[in-house]
């Protein structure tokens, strides 16, 4: 006869969360131990979008390196750009013209407000809220008319190259960036009004996903993610390109929590309105250097082309060969919308870096994700993956 | 404080100063020590590892690097510690130390091939499940050695080994005039 056990065992319930979920943004795969609908684990799979992006820049020119930053975080695709930029500009020990940088600062920080706008919103979608999410990309929509109108690509742009930009500000240009300022305050008000009061919101997001400072160091948080814990501390603190020139407050969280970094990409917004507000007024108007005046490193104009030998020279030289880069290695790193977004190049003299290696803040944030989600429910889950701004072309490079 | 620094690591090292970076360079002793030194003593204060990674050089004895890149919240500068060894070489993890060097050494792992001792997770992380060798090192060829192809016909995928119509042109551009 068969023995009957009086105590039944219970077994966790093991499920597999994506990697085509609409909530995971994108391809992560995550094997989640349920008890009941609490988290017990979370074991991140990620690399379902590895595509060698350091492999190949090991046999990329320093020029063909550039396009591949723009498809790492492919929602601030031009904050990538510049940390490679100045990556190289670094060891090459040159300095960019003032008319640049303000362009540069302009260009980051409507990608900031691109990058923000996107992560609130889906943010806000993976709660439940579906109308931010279509106002908001309106408001991208624009803001990609920017980008299109000074490099001809909506997304990726490649318009900060090492040197400076690669065009001047088309004319009308900064009018239609002061319109859309203007204008742009009363959109996040809107946006605010479904969201920072709505009961729901609150609810889901209040007290979940906190994190204390210490573990957010410990876990090399950077961006919103390190300052909802109360750790005040941004790149653009350190002056990098005319930060220095602007003046900016740095919002500070503190409860750690999921509605603290909500209120942080929020005010963030704001801020780099005022940002580019300084800029419009700052910067030099119509004269001035857009590249340095080296053609070793940047292509001479295409109007002297035909004109000029040695610029012919130049112009071959540098879309074959590309320039070379003294032996060196330097890590630099930007204040990239999601966070600390790090190139550590290695030159070894030739016209190819030797090796790159690209630290990228979402990678350091969702291994956190274990940590964070432990004891929640499964739907703060998806809260927890939406407030960490997780972002899979970055992540796996 | 780099007079502190100087004085508390007194194991074999030497110290450069470039930008902003500190860089220190360590051998393979003692390193799980001197991260718990250089994270726990207040004076040092270096919270934050913010990358950890490696260099291969193929041609030396010693081929890799091992970067970690620390940042002090306090001080607001970085600190790289650099560990170089062979293929053998066998690191000790620091991730009791520094939570963030879990996936970090995965990674390492994963596309170079350096073994972290003490660390229970050491998975595979970017590469695909059941992937064969560790594509960042110098010698792995830029298109791998496998191709996955999804055969409609027979609703399976394959793995076949990678057939290139023409090799990889690899411009090499060097030209020795123009080398100092």
């Amino acid at each position: 006869m068969r023995e009957v056990s009086f105590f039944k065992s219970i077994k966790n319930f093991t499920l597999n969360f994506g990697p085509q979920h609409p909530a995971a943004h994108g391809v992560l795969r995550l094997v989640v131990e349920l008890s009941g609908e609490t988290v017990q684990r979370v074991d991140p799979h990620i690399g379902l979008l590895h595509r060698g992006t350091e492999k190949l820049i090991e046999y990329k020119n320093y020029l063909q390196a550039l396009p591949y930053f723009d498809r790492l975080d492919y929602v601030s695709m031009m904050a990538q750009e510049e940390a490679y930029s100045l990556a190289v500009e670094n060891l090459l020990k040159i300095e960019v013209p003032v008319r640049a940088k303000f362009i540069r600062v302009i260009f980051l920080e409507i990608t900031r407000i691109l990058n923000h706008l996107l992560a609130v919103t889906t943010h806000a979608l993976d709660v439940g809220a579906l109308t931010p999410f279509l106002w908001a990309f309106e408001e991208r929509e624009k803001l990609m008319e920017f980008y299109e109108r000074v490099s001809g690509a909506r997304l990726h742009a490649s318009y900060i190259r090492p040197g400076g930009v690669q065009y001047d500000l088309p004319i009308g240009f900064l009018e239609d960036i002061y319109n859309f300022i203007s204008q742009f305050n009363l959109r996040l008000n809107e946006i605010e009004e479904l969201l920072s009061d709505n009961r729901v919101w609150k609810q889901r997001l209040m007290d979940v996903g906190v994190i204390s400072s210490n573990d957010a160091m410990s876990f090399a948080f950077t961006g919103v993610m390190l300052r909802g814990s109360s750790v005040h501390w941004d790149l653009r603190m350190s002056g990098y390109e005319v930060y220095s020139l602007l003046n900016f407050e740095i919002p500070v969280g503190f409860y750690g929590d999921c509605y603290d970094r909500y209120l942080l990409r929020v005010e963030e917004m704001r801020q780099s309105l005022c940002i580019i507000m300084q800029c419009l007024n700052k910067i030099p108007k119509n004269s001035g250097q857009i590249k340095v005046n080296d053609n070793k490193i940047v292509p001479p104009s295409r109007n002297v082309l035909k004109y000029s030998m040695e610029s012919l020279i130049h112009h071959f030289k540098f879309y074959t060969e590309g320039f070379l880069v003294e032996k060196g290695e330097l890590y630099t790193a930007v204040e990239a919308p999601k966070g600390e977004f790090g190139v550590f190049l290695v030159s070894d003299g030739t016209n190819k870096p030797y090796r790159t290696k690209i630290r990228a803040p979402g990678f350091y944030h969702l291994q956190s994700l274990d940590f964070m989600s432990r004891g929640h429910m499964i739907a703060d889950l998806v809260t927890i993956i939406g407030t960490q701004d997780i972002v899979f072309g970055e992540i796996d490079r | 404080m780099l007079k502190r620094f100087y004085y508390f690591l007194t194991s074999n090292y030497y110290l450069e100063l470039r930008n902003d970076n500190i860089i220190a360079v360590f051998f393979e002793n003692s390193l799980f020590l001197n991260m718990v030194v250089v994270k726990k003593l207040s004076f040092l204060k270096f919270e934050i590892l913010l990358d950890l990674f490696a260099v291969d050089y193929p041609l030396y004895k010693s081929r890799f690097q091992l970067n970690y890149l620390l940042f002090s919240m306090y001080y607001k500068v970085n600190l790289l510690i650099k560990l170089i060894g062979g293929e053998t070489m066998c690191v000790k993890s620091i991730k009791e130390v520094y939570f963030s060097a879990d996936w970090a050494e995965r990674e390492v792992w994963d596309l170079f091939g350096v073994f972290f001792s003490n660390s229970l997770s050491l998975r595979r992380i970017l590469t695909d499940y059941g992937f064969i060798g560790h594509p960042l090192r110098r010698d792995f060829p830029l298109s791998g050695y496998f191709a996955v192809r999804w055969s409609s016909l027979n609703s399976k995928i394959f793995l076949e080994p990678v057939v290139l119509s023409q090799e990889y042109r690899f411009f090499d551009s060097h030209n020795p005039w123009s080398q100092k």
